[in-house]
């Protein structure tokens, strides 16, 4: 495998103190890879000016899932192969990127998604609330798509080009995460779980989501299935 | 008819019309619901018949809910045209950032980003040679 095949695509709203430290890593690893200024009002876009990375920006504040699309649509016009999901705060280990395309790569799988409930050393490390949250969040994710996966709203994730093509993500918000499983169950897509490793830093702390947006989720949830 | 009579009319009809004048859409909802508003007003027992007939009781109340049903149907649909309306603005902001969108500052021959290449003296070795791509179509 060409690792420039492999498009990491990073959506990232004000993310200046850390952008350049989670991006060049990936860089150094040969990945090609796709950062979506979800227009921040930092200076995040001028220090993506000058680094090695596709830049798209938003003209406006759309959300996460938004941002994901708009990376995976441009990735894919690209020539991508192989695409990853990696969240901006720098939570997710850049070695790890191989573990989630492993499984992809020996067609075992067309999505692969990072879990930290996989390994009890991975589990140790979530904060209990946001243990609980998840854990909830596993259930309702099974009630929405008829999958039950380890993890909630992990936002490590492998796609091959052939499960890429098939999204067309409609949740702009968080709602997004649940959105990705609902495509992977309607498509008959293989999906598998690989344990990877969170760092809750206490920046990436900071900038994940507030624990009562898990009510918006699910509402949002709830009126993607009435308003379709 | 009486003064109230008179002012409720006039307010019934107004609003109908500038309904009728903004919007394109439910044009026979509206002239149906205001003819009914007026018809009720005129004959202020006529609400307190159909409610009878229909087993509700006071005329008031038959209004109240049917206001409570038409307000519902209506923040439906106001709901529905804003999440399209989310996903029109969706839709233009992607293409602009596409047409913004910036290469790598380093490049090899296909324009993709070159890995390995070590920046040298704090990226000197970037350019920002503008767009990636001209328009959508390109892509």
């Amino acid at each position: 495998m060409n690792p420039r095949e492999v498009f990491v695509i990073v959506p990232a709203y004000n993310e200046a103190p850390v952008i350049e430290g989670t991006v060049m890593p990936l860089w150094k690893a040969g990945y090609s890879i796709v950062v979506v200024d979800d227009c921040s009002s930092d200076r995040t876009w001028e220090i993506l000016a000058h680094m090695p990375v596709y830049s798209l920006r938003h003209p406006i504040n759309l959300g996460q899932g938004a941002a994901l699309q708009t990376g995976m649509a441009f990735a894919l016009a690209h020539g991508a192969k192989y695409l990853v999901h990696f969240d901006a705060d720098g939570q997710h280990p850049s070695d790890q990127v191989p573990r989630l395309l492993e499984p992809i790569l020996e067609k075992r799988a067309d999505v692969v998604l990072g879990s930290r409930f996989l390994q009890a050393s991975d589990t140790a490390n979530v904060p209990w609330m946001k243990r609980f949250l998840l854990r909830s969040g596993r259930l309702i994710n099974y009630l929405f798509t008829g999958l039950l996966l380890s993890d909630a709203h992990n936002g490590f994730r492998a796609l091959s080009r052939k499960a890429a093509e098939q999204m067309q993500l409609r949740e702009n918000g968080f709602a997004h995460a649940t959105e990705i499983i609902e495509v992977i169950h309607n498509c008959n897509l293989r999906v598998m779980e690989v344990p990877t490793t969170i760092r809750y830093t206490d920046y990436s702390v900071r900038k994940g989501q507030p624990v009562s947006n898990a009510l918006n989720i699910v509402l949002a949830l709830l009126l993607r299935r009435v308003f379709k | 008819m009486t003064l109230v009579q008179f002012l409720l009319i006039v307010g019934l009809l107004w609003g109908c019309l500038q309904l009728l004048l903004s919007s394109r859409h439910y044009r026979l909802v509206i002239l149906l619901t205001g003819s009914a508003g007026v018809l009720v007003v005129l004959a202020p027992g006529l609400a307190t018949t159909l409610a009878n007939r229909l087993g509700i009781g006071r005329g008031s109340d038959l209004i109240l809910y049917m206001s409570v049903l038409i307000l519902g149907m209506l923040w439906v649909r106001i709901f529905k045209e804003n999440r399209d309306l989310e996903q029109n603005t969706t839709i233009l902001a992607r293409e602009v950032a596409f047409l913004s969108a910036r290469r790598p500052s380093v490049k090899d021959v296909d324009g993709i980003l070159a890995p390995n290449t070590e920046p040298t003296d704090e990226r000197k070795g970037y350019v920002d040679d503008g767009p990636a791509t001209k328009s959508w179509n390109d892509l």
